[in-house]
């Protein structure tokens, strides 16, 4: 019955579905699509004055200026180390966690809402405590490794280095640590979260049932658990990369606003948004605001080729219903 | 192998307390048999099934499988399979890897897997690899529950019967040496719920698994199982074969549990050795003390006698064809209706009187706490 009615009158029902979709669908082209091609635009003009409009025609040299620039490449290096390596390893903490969480009766709704916490503290404040834990003279983590005998490690500090290369090197190491277990404690909460709710939707007789048939722990989680709440992980990896590819309060509140310890002059711990808004600068000045808007289209590249990707790899190992 | 609960009790926690879901139950399953688990829901057939399995642990009490301790043994080494009530079939693998599951994940099996082939190969002279051998018993177990034709799909394309077949197929492919089924019928129709029946009747005799089979259709229980225990609230209420259970039963409440077309219950008395209700003296000769009591006749166990004891004056009111029996619905007096089956309605009209009586042996009396007191 309704395939014949569909059949008759094909169109109107359509039409209907085109009607309903149309208030969304405007305002994605107000606020999506028109700025990115607006964006687009800018970034190609050349000595561009934004409050006059005037422009010296068209060009890719801020394109070909910005993959040339080492701070750009600094910030892609910062923003893959984010992306790439915090980000599955709080997916990885954020998973045990759950797993952990799930099989415990006791104390679970608390230790959840411990957990959550970091998810309603704000992003900057949280990142001046951790600054204020790592700072070398009275740190909270210098303080501990004194009570066993260490020496105060320096971890923000910028002392030396403009002048040695390794001492750079140190001082780059140790600031991606710090950032590394912010990026951990910081990304854990919702992650956590969202593992815990998939966990609980998975029907507790699959688990039951392999037991019965001999099925060892580890196999339970590899063969049934994992496949089970891929569609959750597949969630969680594709927001998470994406938040992780425009992250900056993160950096600014560990290192301040020129993204390193006190006497790196390199913007040693910059990521993209970060070259964003500084490429913005003085936006007054003729072609900032271009500049800004070429590498803010980078990064919008980069975000669509990593996601599609994502989707085309999780194929082969999301299991949708 | 032999299945025995000793005094078992199995208590959930809840926010307020705790409910007792299987309370002090003693029941012995022998070797090889067929035995339903019966009992209105909620009343933990569930539970006992999952102890037995080792997913849920008793409280108190202890466990044999023959002359071994299970109570506290982990699952996987129990040798047990068992059917979920929801078949839980793993969503995400297809038929095949779902009945191979049990045969490539289990230590214990792929080592008995092994020795089989073993033993296959020095008397074939061949030379079947294993996972050759486990495509095999594959294809057998699912040619023997007919679904050789799904192998390829995953369980949400299958209908509920087919997802049934599967998940009898994977529980019995590993040959376990005791088979649970939870209400393993409950998704199918009428028909293919008959067929599968006897057909897990005819795998089970042919296996010779000792098997235990919930369910709350009693005409499902009696027709296929050797011994029924019957449940209520977490209590054993009888056991035994099932014709006998349903001839003699213990209680009122299993009497009125079994039965097609529900069982006949009439409010009386027992005065000077009487049995009294809505005045007439039913029963002239009963030995037992005064005291308010229930009669339970079966509807299949009345009929027309002029001169039978006991003998009820009744007035048919309603007459209702159910397949090849009729339901008489009789007036005893203004609160009792008397229901009798028969296999044809004879030559009765609405507003006639019949004098009914009950076949020897098939009257039973309960006291006001539903113990049977008293059975002619
Ligand atoms: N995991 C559990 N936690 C708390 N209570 C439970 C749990 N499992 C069962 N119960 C309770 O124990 C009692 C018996 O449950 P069980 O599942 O054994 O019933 P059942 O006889 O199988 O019923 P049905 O015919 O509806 O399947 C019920 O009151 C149920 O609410
Ligand atoms: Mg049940």
């Amino acid at each position: 019955m309704a395939a014949m009615k569909r059949d008759r009158n094909p169109l109107s029902d359509d039409r209907k579905a085109y009607f309903y979709l149309l208030p969304a669908f405007v305002l994605l082209v107000i606020f999506t699509v028109y700025p990115v091609i607006n964006t687009i635009i800018t970034s190609v003009k050349l000595d561009y004055r934004f409050l006059t409009g005037v422009y010296n025609g068209f060009s890719f040299g801020h394109y070909l200026d910005i993959l040339r620039d080492k701070t750009f490449q600094r910030a892609c290096l910062n923003t893959a180390f984010i992306a790439f390596i915090c980000v599955p390893a709080s997916l990885i903490t954020a998973l045990v966690t759950a797993l952990l969480l799930n099989s415990i009766k006791a104390l679970r709704n608390f230790l959840t809402t411990l957990y959550y916490l970091p998810q309603v503290t704000n992003i900057i404040a949280a990142g001046m405590v951790f600054a204020l834990l790592f700072h070398t003279n009275s740190g909270f983590i210098n303080l501990v490794l004194g009570w066993f005998g260490m020496d105060p490690v320096p971890w923000i500090s910028g002392v030396g280095i403009a002048g040695s290369a390794d001492l750079y090197t140190r001082s780059y190491i140790r600031c991606l640590f710090i950032l590394f277990i912010y990026s951990l404690w910081q990304g854990l909460s919702l992650k956590v979260i969202l593992f815990l709710s998939g966990l609980q939707n998975i029907n507790p007789q699959y688990r039951q049932a392999a037991e019965i048939d001999g099925t060892s722990q580890w196999n339970i989680f590899r063969k049934i658990t994992f496949p089970l709440l891929s569609p959750v992980t597949m969630y969680v990896l594709i927001t998470s990369v994406i938040t992780a590819l425009k992250s900056y309060a993160s950096v600014v509140a560990l290192f301040g606003d020129s993204y390193g310890p006190i006497g790196d002059n390199s913007k040693m711990m910059i990521t993209i948004v970060g070259y964003i808004i500084d490429s913005l600068g003085d936006y007054l000045s003729p072609g900032a605001i271009s500049k800004a808007s070429a590498a803010a289209f980078i990064l919008l590249l980069i975000i669509v080729i990593l996601t599609a990707l994502q989707f085309y790899f999780s194929k082969k190992w999301v299991h949708y219903k | 192998m032999e299945v025995r609960f000793e005094s078992v009790t199995k208590k959930f926690p809840m926010k307020k307390g705790e409910i007792t879901a299987v309370n002090r139950l003693d029941l012995t399953i022998d070797s090889g048999k067929l035995v339903g688990l019966l009992g209105p829901s909620g009343c933990g057939k569930s539970t006992c099934l999952f102890m037995i399995a080792g997913v849920c642990q008793p409280t108190s009490g202890k466990l044999w499988f023959d002359d071994r301790d299970v109570t506290t043994l982990s699952p996987e080494k129990r040798g047990v399979g068992m059917v979920f009530q929801n078949y839980a079939l793993y969503p995400h693998l297809t038929v095949k890897q779902n009945i191979e599951f049990p045969l490539v994940n289990s230590k214990e099996i792929r080592k008995q897997l092994e020795t089989k082939l073993a033993i296959h190969n020095k008397t074939g002279n061949g030379k079947t690899k294993l996972k050759e051998f486990v495509q095999q018993e594959v294809l057998r177990t699912a040619r023997l529950v007919e679904i050789e034709d799904c192998l390829d799909r995953k369980p949400f394309e299958l209908s509920g019967g087919q997802q049934q077949r599967v998940a009898i197929a994977r529980t019995i492919v590993k040959q376990p040496s005791i088979l649970l089924l939870d209400e393993p019928l409950s998704n199918l129709d009428a028909r293919l719920r008959v067929q599968t029946r006897e057909e897990i009747r005819r795998i089970q005799q042919m296996t010779g698994i000792t098997t235990v089979f919930v369910t709350h259709d009693q005409e499902e229980a009696l027709n296929i199982c050797d011994e029924i225990a019957i449940m209520k609230k977490g209590i054993l209420q009888q056991f035994g074969n099932p014709q006998a259970v349903y001839d003699y039963p213990a209680n009122r409440f299993t009497a009125g549990f079994l039965g097609g077309t529900p069982i006949n219950m009439l409010d009386g008395e027992i005065s000077d050795g009487k049995f009294i209700a809505g005045g007439q003296v039913i029963l002239p000769d009963v030995p037992i003390a005064d005291q308010p009591v229930t009669a339970g006749f079966r509807p299949e166990n009345l009929y027309v006698s002029e001169n039978g004891t006991p003998r009820f004056n009744l007035e048919v009111v309603e007459m209702y064809r159910h397949g090849g029996i009729t339901v008489v619905t009789t007036k005893f007096d203004a609160d009792n209706a008397i229901r009798l089956v028969k296999e044809r309605s004879d030559n009765m009209t609405i507003g006639d009187r019949l004098m009914v009586t009950v076949a020897p042996g098939m009257l039973y009396l309960f006291d006001s706490n539903g113990a049977k007191i008293w059975q002619q």
